[in-house]
C-alpha cells in the first residue's frame, strides 16, 4: 500500500516538474526587448556557404545578397539574405552586414523583424559611439533604433564585435510613430547637398533621397513634397516663410535633432562635413510635413570644444530656420538639456564607461578592427574626457551666444 | 498585330499562292522523270527537288519559310505581346553515297546558331548505323521530330525547355527484331542547344551520354494498334557549379522561374514517350524529367536536394478531312486546285511544366542554396487547326491559355494568359 500511495506521488512530482519546465521554456523564449538588452553581448552566429562567403568579401562594395542562417540563442532563421552595406564602414575584413529574413522567404521574420543591421563599428575605435549616440537621442524623447552588442560569428569564426541595429523600416515606424504607411526615405550619399534648391523637377532629389517605402510610386508622388520643402525653404526669411516651411518639416523637431547633433559633436550629421547625412525623412501618409529620424551616429564626440554653432550657416534650411528667435531658443534650450542630462549624475560618462567595460573583451578579441586595442583604450579615454567636459564647454558656449543676443 | 506585318505577310501570301498553282505541276513533271542511267545525272522531285547520279549519288535541296502572326497579352522572347515574325528561314541539303553513307547540312538563314543539322550517317545495316556530327541527342518524342511535321505551332514547353535539341557528337542506332525494336546511343559534346546558356554565368551539362530505345509491339499485326510506339530515354551529364540554364520560360517565353539556385555534381533527364495513330487519329503524350545534382551547396557545403524540372503532354489529332490518315496529313489526298481542298486538322494539347524541389523537407525558399526550393509551374492548354494547302504549304491557327504558378503561392509570379497564333509555312 505504501509502495503504491509512493508511486503516485512520484508520478504526480514528474507530471508537475515537466509542467513547470514547459512553462520556464514558454516564458524563456527570447524577444525583442531581449535582443537589444543593453546589459548583454550577444552571440550572433551566421552560416554561409564558403564560396558565398568569398564572395561577400570580394564583392563588398556592392549590394548582392547571399543566403545564410542566422542564429541567435537557439532561435535559428534559414535562408535569410545577407548583404554587406555601410558608407564609409564598408569593409571586406570585417563585414558590415544586413540580414533581410524575408528576402528568400516571403513573410519570414525574426522576432517580428523583417531585417537587421549588424554594424561592424569600423569608423568609431571606441566602439561605442553610436550605441550612446542613440540612447541620447531616444532620452530627449528622439525616436532612436535600438542597440545591442554582439559577438557576430561567421561559419564558427569570430568576425568581431558588432552592433545589432534595429533598421528603419515599416516595423520601426510602427513602433515609434505609431503607423507605417507613409512615406521613408533615406539620405542617399551620392555627393554633398546643403538643402539646395534642385529645380522643378521632382526626380532631381532621388539623388539625395532613396525611397523605402513605397519604392515603386511615381516621382511626382514621391518627391513632389521635397521638392516644396527646399523649394520653399531657399525662400528668402520672410513673415510666411515659417508657415510655408513648416507645411513640409516639422521645424521644431529638426532644431531639436540638430541640437542634439550638435552636442554630441557629430561631424557627419545634418551639418556634417559634407553636407547633411545620416538620417532618414518620414513623411506620414496623410499631409506633407516631414520628420528626422536619426541614423548611423559613429562619427559622434568628435571635439570636446566643437562650437554649437559649426557649419550651422551652412545648410540652407537649418541657418533660415535659426532666424527665427524662438527655433533658436529651442535650439540652445535643448543643447542646455543635452549638457545637463549628460552631466547629472556623470550620466553620459558613466554609459561609457559601462558600456566599454561590457565589450571590453569581445573588443579585444576582435582581430579584423582595423585598429588595434590600444587605440581603442585611447579613444575610450577620449570619450570619458569628452562626457566629462563638453556639458561645461556647451553651456558656456550656449550662454555666451544667449547674452550675445 | 503590327503595323508593319501587313506587307510581309501580303508578300507570304502572295509566295503561296505561286506555289500552290504552278508548283504542283512543275513538280509533277520533274516526278515523272525516269531514274537515269549508269553515268548520267538527273533531276527529280518528289517531296524535294533533288539531283541524282548514276543511283550512286542523290541530293535533295530543301527549303522552309515560316511567317507568325500572334496575339497575346505575354511578353514574348524577343517580342511583347502582338506581332508577325518571319520564324524561320532555313535551307538545307540532304542525300546519300553509294547507298549506305547519309548525308544531312542545314542551316538558318539568321540565328545567332545557324548551323542545324549537319551530320553524316553510315548504314552498313538497318539494325546497326553510326552518325556523327551535330544533331538532335535521342531524346524527347517531340523534340526529333521535324519542326515541318509538328502538330502544333510550338513544340510543347516540355520539349522546348526539357528535352536535349542538338549537339555534337557520335551516335550508334538502328531497327531490330523486324523494326518492333529501335535503340540509339550517343555521346555528345555537351546536354544539347535546349539547355544552352544564353547568360554568362549559368551551365549546362558537359559531355553526355544519350541513349533511347523505342517498340512497336504490334508492328506487324493489322489491327488499329499496330503503330502503337513506347519509348524510354535518358541523358546523363555532369554539371558544373553555377545556376543552371533550364529555366521557367511558358510556351511564348514569359519567364515564371529564373532558377537563380546553385548546382553541382551530374543531371539527369528522363523521358518516357508513347504514340498511336490509329487511322485518322493520333495521340501522343510524354513524360520527362530533369533531374540537376546540388552536391555541396548547403550554406555550410552540405549536399542540397536536387533541382527538379519535370512535365507532361497529352496530345491528340483528328484528320477531319483530305488525308489517309493521321500520319499522312501533311499530303493531301487531293491538293488545293488539283481537284481537292487539301486536308484539314484539328488537335488539342494539354500540357504542365512545373521546377522545384520534389520533396518539401524545409521550408520553401527562394534561396539559391534553399533545401525546398520554392518553384513554379505552367499549365496550358492548345487548341489548333492546320490546312495542308498541299505537301509544301500549310496554314495553321492555335489558340493557347497558359496558367502561371498559383495565386495563393506568395513569391512567385502567377498570370493567366490568351494567346492567338498563325503561321504559314511553305517547305520545299
Amino acid at each position: 500500500m505504501r509502495t503504491i500511495a509512493t508511486g503516485c506521488v512520484m508520478r504526480l512530482a514528474l507530471v508537475a516538474i515537466a509542467w513547470i519546465s514547459a512553462i520556464g521554456v514558454a516564458i524563456a523564449a527570447p524577444t525583442l526587448d531581449d535582443l537589444f538588452a543593453d546589459n548583454v553581448v550577444h552571440d550572433v552566429r551566421l552560416s554561409v556557404n564558403e564560396r558565398d562567403l568569398r564572395e561577400l568579401r570580394d564583392r563588398y562594395l556592392e549590394n548582392v545578397y547571399f543566403p545564410a542562417d542566422f542564429e541567435w540563442r537557439g532561435e535559428r532563421v534559414r535562408n535569410a539574405g545577407v548583404r554587406s552595406r555601410g558608407l564609409a564602414s564598408r569593409n571586406a575584413t570585417k563585414l558590415g552586414l544586413r540580414i533581410d529574413f524575408n528576402r528568400y522567404s516571403t513573410g519570414q521574420r525574426f522576432l517580428g523583424l523583417a531585417s537587421l543591421v549588424l554594424d561592424n563599428l569600423v569608423t568609431d575605435p571606441a566602439l561605442v559611439r553610436e550605441r550612446v549616440s542613440m540612447q541620447l537621442f531616444a532620452r530627449l524623447g528622439q525616436p532612436a533604433p535600438r542597440e545591442a552588442f554582439a559577438r557576430v560569428f561567421i561559419n564558427g569564426a569570430y568576425e568581431g564585435i558588432y552592433a545589432i541595429v534595429e533598421p528603419v523600416d515599416a516595423d520601426f515606424l510602427a513602433r515609434v510613430v505609431g503607423e507605417k504607411s507613409g512615406y521613408l526615405f533615406e539620405r542617399r550619399f551620392l555627393q554633398p547637398y546643403y538643402g539646395e534648391d534642385l529645380g522643378k523637377d521632382p526626380a532631381a532629389y532621388r539623388t539625395v533621397f532613396e525611397p523605402r517605402t513605397h519604392e515603386l510610386e511615381v516621382d511626382t508622388v514621391l518627391y513632389s513634397p521635397i521638392r516644396e520643402l527646399f523649394r520653399e525653404a531657399n525662400q528668402p526669411v520672410d513673415t510666411v516663410w515659417r508657415e510655408r516651411v513648416g507645411r513640409y518639416v516639422d521645424l521644431r523637431q529638426l532644431v531639436t535633432h540638430v541640437a542634439i547633433e550638435t552636442f554630441l559633436s557629430e561631424s557627419d550629421g545634418i551639418l556634417g562635413f559634407a553636407g547633411m547625412a545620416n538620417f532618414y525623412l518620414y513623411r506620414g501618409p496623410v499631409g506633407d510635413q516631414h520628420r528626422l529620424i536619426v541614423w548611423d551616429k559613429d562619427r559622434t564626440f568628435a571635439a570636446i570644444d566643437s562650437p554649437v554653432l559649426l557649419r550651422a550657416d551652412e545648410n540652407r534650411l537649418f541657418s533660415r530656420a535659426l532666424a527665427f528667435s524662438d527655433l533658436r531658443s529651442l535650439y540652445f534650450d535643448v543643447l542646455e538639456r543635452c549638457a545637463r542630462l549628460a552631466a547629472a549624475d556623470g550620466w553620459l560618462e558613466g554609459e561609457i564607461a559601462r558600456l566599454g567595460a561590457l565589450i571590453d573583451s569581445a573588443a579585444r578579441e576582435d582581430r579584423r578592427k582595423p585598429y588595434d586595442d590600444e587605440v581603442r583604450v585611447t579613444d575610450m579615454e577620449f570619450l570619458r574626457q569628452f562626457a566629462r567636459q563638453r556639458p561645461q564647454f556647451v553651456l558656456q558656449d550656449v550662454a555666451q551666444l544667449r547674452g550675445r543676443r | 498585330m503590327t503595323r508593319t506585318a501587313a506587307p510581309i505577310i501580303v508578300v507570304l501570301a502572295a509566295i503561296a499562292v505561286v506555289l500552290v498553282t504552278a508548283l504542283p505541276a512543275a513538280a509533277q513533271r520533274l516526278r515523272e522523270t525516269p531514274p537515269p542511267r549508269d553515268g548520267e545525272w538527273n533531276v527529280r522531285w518528289d517531296d524535294h527537288p533533288e539531283v541524282e547520279w548514276s543511283g550512286r549519288l542523290r541530293v535533295e535541296f530543301r527549303a522552309r519559310l515560316q511567317g507568325d502572326s500572334r496575339i497575346s497579352r505575354a511578353a514574348v522572347e524577343r517580342l511583347d505581346g502582338d506581332a508577325f515574325d518571319v520564324g524561320r528561314r532555313r535551307v538545307g541539303i540532304a542525300g546519300e553515297i553509294g547507298g549506305t553513307l547519309e548525308f544531312q547540312i542545314e542551316r538558318e538563314l539568321e540565328d545567332s546558331i545557324p548551323w542545324r543539322d549537319v551530320y553524316v550517317n553510315y548504314r552498313p545495316t538497318r539494325g546497326l548505323q553510326f552518325q556523327a556530327g551535330q544533331f538532335k541527342i535521342p531524346f524527347g518524342l517531340e523534340e526529333t521530330t521535324s519542326s515541318a511535321n509538328l502538330d502544333f505551332i510550338y513544340r510543347s514547353i516540355v520539349s522546348t525547355r526539357l528535352a536535349a535539341g542538338r549537339d555534337r557528337g557520335t551516335m550508334l542506332h538502328g531497327r531490330l527484331a523486324s523494326r518492333v525494336l529501335g535503340y540509339e546511343i550517343g555521346v555528345f559534346a555537351h546536354d544539347g542547344d535546349n539547355a544552352r546558356p544564353k547568360h554568362a554565368g549559368r551551365v549546362s551539362g558537359g559531355r553526355t551520354l544519350a541513349g533511347r530505345l523505342t517498340v512497336e509491339p504490334l508492328r506487324h499485326s493489322k489491327a488499329a494498334w499496330s503503330d502503337l510506339q513506347f519509348g524510354v530515354a535518358f541523358t546523363r551529364s555532369s554539371l558544373p557549379e553555377g545556376f543552371p540554364a533550364v529555366r521557367g520560360r511558358s510556351l511564348l517565353g514569359v519567364s515564371f522561374f529564373d532558377s537563380d539556385l546553385w548546382v553541382k555534381g551530374m543531371r539527369r533527364r528522363d523521358g518516357v514517350q508513347v504514340r498511336w495513330r490509329p487511322g485518322p487519329f493520333s495521340f501522343a503524350s510524354e513524360v520527362i524529367r530533369v533531374t540537376d545534382d546540388r552536391r555541396g551547396q548547403g550554406r555550410s557545403g552540405t549536399d542540397l536536394q536536387p533541382f527538379v524540372a519535370r512535365g507532361w503532354y497529352v496530345s491528340g489529332t483528328w484528320v477531319v478531312a483530305g488525308a489517309a490518315d493521321a500520319a499522312s496529313v501533311g499530303r493531301p489526298v487531293r491538293p488545293l486546285f488539283q481537284g481537292g481542298l487539301g486536308s484539314l486538322q484539328l488537335a488539342v494539347r494539354r500540357e504542365r511544366l512545373t521546377l522545384g524541389s520534389l520533396r518539401v523537407t524545409d521550408s520553401l525558399s527562394s534561396s539559391p542554396r534553399a533545401e525546398a526550393v520554392l518553384g513554379n509551374s505552367e499549365t496550358a492548354t492548345t487548341l489548333g487547326a492546320a490546312w495542308h494547302l498541299n505537301r509544301w504549304i500549310a496554314i495553321e491557327g492555335n489558340l493557347i491559355h497558359e496558367a502561371i504558378g498559383a495565386p495563393s503561392v506568395t513569391g512567385t509570379p502567377h498570370l493567366r494568359i490568351w494567346s492567338r497564333l498563325f503561321r504559314v509555312q511553305v517547305s520545299i
